[in-house]
């Protein structure tokens, strides 16, 4: 088949019917998600997962694919009329998108990002779908080297992107993958770190995990303000952008495209780079760049397209490669498992239905978020006005629930419990939590990769510099670290010479 | 900082740990990994990177004063409550059934989270725990404990 008839076939899934509403229920919960505070996608999706069991595994996939984009849309709208970023995504659209709204000029600011999230969603599909099928076949001739290079250079990525401290995510990933060893040895079978609990045999779950550090976690810290959001004052004004604003911002959204698709690609970079970066290109080639900070709708443009194309071009090493690029698509690959698919390079020959159905239907879960939330904007600003009080409760309902029907496992509660009660400490401890996860979810993929390689070499550490592709990533990955290393020193050494000279 | 100490600590001690449990699974040699090879590299470079954080706050601590994040008691004791709350949960929720259970802890968790009124409390986690079972149970066919009485 060519790549018309395999997209034409994912129509033929994505449009059936109970797939559109999976979809339609997917990124309505993301956007409201994404508005809410103390509640992001990682937890969310982690609560459906008992209920998408009950699902077709590809309608269970495209609901919480939905979710995912439709919460990088949700989280901008705080960003703009709060000055709250509702996802980490979206940190960026403060800057220009409050300012905006302070001069009464909120609602072009949310159309323009709906629009160009839209515009870079969709076009960063279309290099999905041509790229994700070459990169999987090309994928076939890795081994252990290879993917260990990968997801190496994914772990680097995101533990340079810690926004706390570097070395901090760096002893995060590695006490994830030492979590991630307790359970059977795949290798010989053995039991490891078990203490004789039967729970713990075939590991610790991922979703007691996740929804401990970033489900309780988060309620834990949001209980030392307990404060709803004060949207009172912020003007919206009309929606539609005027024409002067679409001039403005055609080439930001088109960079933005391109900037979230490339770097979507990376793995381990997800969608949180390349608004950053979309806003400092915007920022270094404006014929104004003074103005930036102040409320100009390249600032909201380029960043929003930019993330809304990266997170849907992070599906590629997920469904490819079967690597996450960020903690939400770490989560999406643990239901691919629990769902008895194996993401990775025979995903797309093995389960067509599956790769193909759920990229199409992202072209849907686009038009349908840019159709509906438009004329929706007024009622999630009434959702921002719900007290804390009330969603806090309900948070850590739907995160028992979601924990406790997994498995009927009261055992995975009490794990939650404790997460949660660590990631509260990790962070008053300025740790963060997304390595640790990345850490945790890539463990297995590490510690296989790491000792086939061993045994391939005979113990030579070489192997992963001497192959060609697994030498490229590792130096990519070295350079990542040399990058955050050698400023450090360099530092270092400032202050022992001043000490010295005092 | 006191709070920076204790976590790398921890930490160390964390690795330490992990070192010594992999030591006894079995190593094996580089060319042929043993299932306590991996946790052993992962908890020696970790206890590393942690002691280097230790350090480096050490160096730090006699040259600047950091301002301190304090918690005050009321936060702790909300803290406290909320993962008591959560420990209840899964202990009784096998025992009296999903929606009792979820009344006393949303009622529980409704005064934690400063609710004031009686009434409130009381209807509104009525409202939440036979809604949540409705919808879940009934609606999304989640499997849910009942309790002797058959809900």
């Amino acid at each position: 088949m060519d790549i018309f008839s395999h997209i034409l076939y994912g129509f033929q899934i994505a449009l059936i019917p109970v797939n559109i509403l999976a979809c339609f229920a997917g990124v309505i919960l993301g956007t409201l998600v994404g508005v809410l505070p103390g509640l992001g996608p990682v937890a969310t999706m982690s609560m459906l997962l008992p209920i998408t069991l009950k699902m077709p595994p590809v309608t269970a996939v495209i609901m919480l694919s939905g979710l995912y984009y439709g919460a990088q849309y949700g989280g901008s709208i705080t960003s703009i009329l709060v000055n709250v970023p509702g996802e980490a995504t979206t940190v960026v659209t403060c800057l220009d998108g409050y300012k905006m709204a302070q001069k009464g000029r909120g609602g072009p600011a949310l159309g323009i990002s709906a629009i160009g999230s839209f515009i870079g969603g969709t076009l960063s599909l279309i290099g999905v779908m041509f790229l994700a099928a070459p990169i999987a076949s090309f994928a076939l001739k890795f081994g252990p080297p290879e993917y260990f290079a990968i997801c190496f250079l994914a772990l680097t990525i995101v533990t340079s992107l810690a926004a706390k401290s570097t070395l901090k995510g760096f002893v995060m990933a590695m006490l994830g993958m030492l979590v991630g060893t307790v359970g059977m040895d795949l290798g010989t079978g053995m039991s490891r770190f078990t203490f004789g609990i039967q729970t713990l045999a075939d590991g610790i779950g991922l979703i007691p995990v996740i929804m401990g550090l970033f489900g309780v976690g988060e309620i834990l810290l949001n209980v030392e303000k307990l404060v709803g959001m004060n949207v009172g004052d912020t003007k919206i004004g009309k929606i539609w952008p005027t024409v002067k604003d679409w001039i403005d911002s055609r080439w930001a959204i088109l960079r933005g495209t391109v900037i979230g698709f490339v770097l979507g690609l990376i793995p381990g970079s997800g969608a949180i780079i390349s608004p950053f970066v979309s806003y400092a290109v915007e920022k270094k080639i404006s014929k104004h760049p003074e103005k930036f900070g102040t409320g100009v709708i390249e600032g909201v443009a380029g960043p929003e397209t930019a993330n809304n194309a990266s997170s849907q071009a992070s599906f590629i090493p997920l469904l490819s490669l079967g690597i996450p690029s960020n903690v939400v698509t770490a989560v999406l690959l643990g239901a691919l498992m629990i769902y008895g698919v194996e993401p990775g390079p025979l995903l797309v020959a093995n389960r067509p239905d599956m790769f193909w159905g759920v990229i199409t239907s992202m072209y849907l879960g686009n038009v349908m978020l840019v159709v509906l939330n438009m004329p929706l904007i007024g009622l999630w600003v009434q959702i921002l006005r719900i007290p804390y009080r009330l969603l806090m409760p309900l948070i850590l309902l739907f995160c028992l629930i979601g924990v406790y029907s997994i498995n009927g496992n009261v055992v995975e509660v009490w794990i939650m419990a404790l997460f949660g009660l660590i990631g509260y400490l990790m962070n008053k401890c300025s740790y963060e939590p997304a390595p640790f996860v990345m850490g945790l979810v890539l463990s297995p993929i590490v510690e296989d990769s790491f000792r086939q390689s061993l045994v391939l070499s005979d113990g030579s550490f070489l192997i992963f510099f001497t192959r060609p592709l697994s030498g490229v990533l590792m130096l990519i990955s070295v350079a990542v670290l040399a990058g955050y290393c050698v400023p450090l020193f360099k530092r270092k050494i400032e202050v022992i010479k001043e000490n010295v000279a005092d | 900082m006191k709070a920076e100490y204790l976590s790398s600590i921890a930490i160390v001690v964390i690795s330490f740990l992990a070192c010594a449990g992999a030591g006894k699974l079995g190593v094996g040699r580089i060319g042929s990994p043993g299932p306590g090879f991996f946790p052993l590299v992962l908890g020696g470079t970790t206890g590393i990177l942690s002691l280097i954080i230790l350090f480096s706050r050490l160096w730090k601590g006699r040259k600047f004063t950091a301002a301190q994040s304090r918690v005050s008691a009321g936060v702790v004791i909300k803290v406290v409550c909320i993962l008591a709350a959560l420990v209840a949960y899964g202990f009784f929720v096998e025992k009296i059934g999903y929606v009792l259970i979820t009344f006393i802890i949303f009622g529980f968790l409704l005064k934690v989270a400063g609710t004031k009124k009686w009434s409130f409390v009381v209807g509104g986690a009525a409202v939440v725990a036979v809604g949540s079972y409705i919808l879940f149970s009934w609606l999304l066919g989640v499997s849910l404990p009942t309790s002797p009485f058959g809900i």
